[in-house]
């Protein structure tokens, strides 16, 4: 586990691990990496002297596993409550030798790429960000770009599974009808 | 979210990070899950926004308590130090519990409390930097129903069932008044509920209903309960 050294708040400690096998470096940095991205959405001055457990259990993966990580993560913290200054998201993407973009590649697309990039965006910022490989600024800039549309795209999905499951529930039913009595 | 709309007066599904407007002239209270910054107000939850003429909160079920003075909560004592009790309320930290915060205590006479027992209490302090404080007894020393729960069964479950359930209005408890003769039931806002009737059976039946009804509309209420009746009585 990887724990925050902030002391002016709740503390938050990840825990990632893999589907088989012991831990490895890579599960370290994931840990690391949730733990950042944990510590700038949440609000932890709303709740000092405890902490947020977060853990990542890794079913399968089939490649960009950190971006999914990062898309789970929001999605559990959503549904668990946790009082969040915004929404983020990760976005994927694996640069091959003639420029062409992949977005959220597959384990063989990304073996395969001459670079790679993660970004996690929160509202109009970036947030946390893995790039490996050689690339331009401008290559760079370019993604980043492009990644924030794609971010948008899966808030509104967030935004319908979010309702979906808000809709379960028959007050909000009611509540988010507009022919309903209660509003 | 860039734009920064006005409140909406229907109920409408927020995300986080969704702001509106929030004037200083306005005179609604910001309620749980919204952050006011800079004349604007900012869910921190998603959920429902809703707004009446005196406030403005986000509806959200959700399982983990939260202390907020004035609520009712039902505590399992977890030890004493001196003269109070620690208690647990399912919150990140344990409530204290002054072992004469009850009607008619005194030094000399007070209840007894074991670990283990059940308090039904009133949160009266909850500030987040300190631990929760609880009282059985309001300003005047009566304690209008707040009490240690001797016997009877607890359960677990969200904090939206327990809001429902302490509406005087609620659906979810007809079937139980039509069906059982005697039974009590107290709902603790942290996502626990007391249940005591004359036979285990019942408190079996209350306590499978209270588990599954939460969803339901309200004509599915009444068979779900004849159905966990109909099993619990032929299990026998």
């Amino acid at each position: 586990a990887v724990v925050s050294t902030q002391s002016t708040g709740a503390v938050v400690e990840a825990t990632v691990r893999s589907a088989t096998g012991h831990g490895t470096p890579l599960d370290k940095m994931y840990e690391e990496a949730v733990r950042r991205v944990c510590e700038e959405v949440i609000l932890t001055t709303d709740h000092p002297r405890t902490s947020f457990q977060v853990i990542v259990q890794i079913e399968d993966n089939a490649g960009s596993v950190l971006s999914v990580i990062m898309n789970a993560l929001c999605l559990a913290l959503m549904d668990a409550a946790v009082p969040m200054k915004g929404m983020f998201g990760a976005v994927a993407c694996v640069q091959t030798e003639d420029g062409t973009l992949q977005w959220d590649p597959t384990t063989d697309e990304e073996a395969g790429g001459q670079c790679s990039y993660l970004f996690v965006y929160s509202g109009q910022d970036m947030i946390y960000s893995h790039c490996t490989g050689q690339f331009s600024v401008d290559q760079y800039m370019l993604v980043l770009q492009k990644g924030r549309q794609v971010a948008v795209d899966l808030w509104a999905f967030f935004r319908e599974a979010f309702e979906k499951l808000l809709k379960k529930d028959v007050k909000f039913q009611m509540l988010l009808n507009p022919k309903s009595k209660l509003r | 979210m860039a734009e920064v709309q006005e409140i909406p007066a229907t109920p409408t599904m927020v995300m986080c990070g969704d702001a509106f407007a929030f004037p200083q002239c306005t005179e609604l209270t910001v309620g749980p899950g919204l952050r006011y910054i800079k004349n604007t107000v900012n869910c921190t939850k998603p959920g429902v926004l809703r707004a009446t003429n005196k406030s403005v909160w986000i509806d959200r079920n959700s399982k983990r308590y939260v202390p907020v003075v004035e609520e009712r909560v039902i505590g399992i004592v977890a030890g004493r130090i001196g003269e109070d009790c620690r208690v647990d309320v399912g919150a990140a930290h344990y409530a204290m519990l002054n072992g004469v915060a009850f009607e008619g205590a005194t030094q000399r006479n007070k209840p007894d409390l074991k670990i283990g027992s059940l308090v039904f209490a009133k949160v009266i302090a909850a500030n987040k930097d300190v631990e929760p404080e609880l009282s059985c007894v309001n300003k005047n020393g009566k304690s209008n129903g707040l009490q240690v729960l001797e016997g009877g069964h607890l359960i677990s479950c969200s904090l939206g069932l327990c809001r429902k359930l302490r509406q005087p209005t609620t659906p979810l408890t007809a079937p139980l008044i039509a069906h059982f003769k005697l039974f009590e039931l107290v709902v603790g806002m942290n996502g626990r509920v007391w249940i005591h009737s004359d036979s285990v059976k019942h408190t079996l039946c209350i306590s499978m209903y209270l588990g599954r009804c939460e969803y339901l509309p309200e004509e599915e209420l009444m068979p779900l309960l004849k159905d966990i009746v109909k099993r619990v009585e032929s299990s026998a």
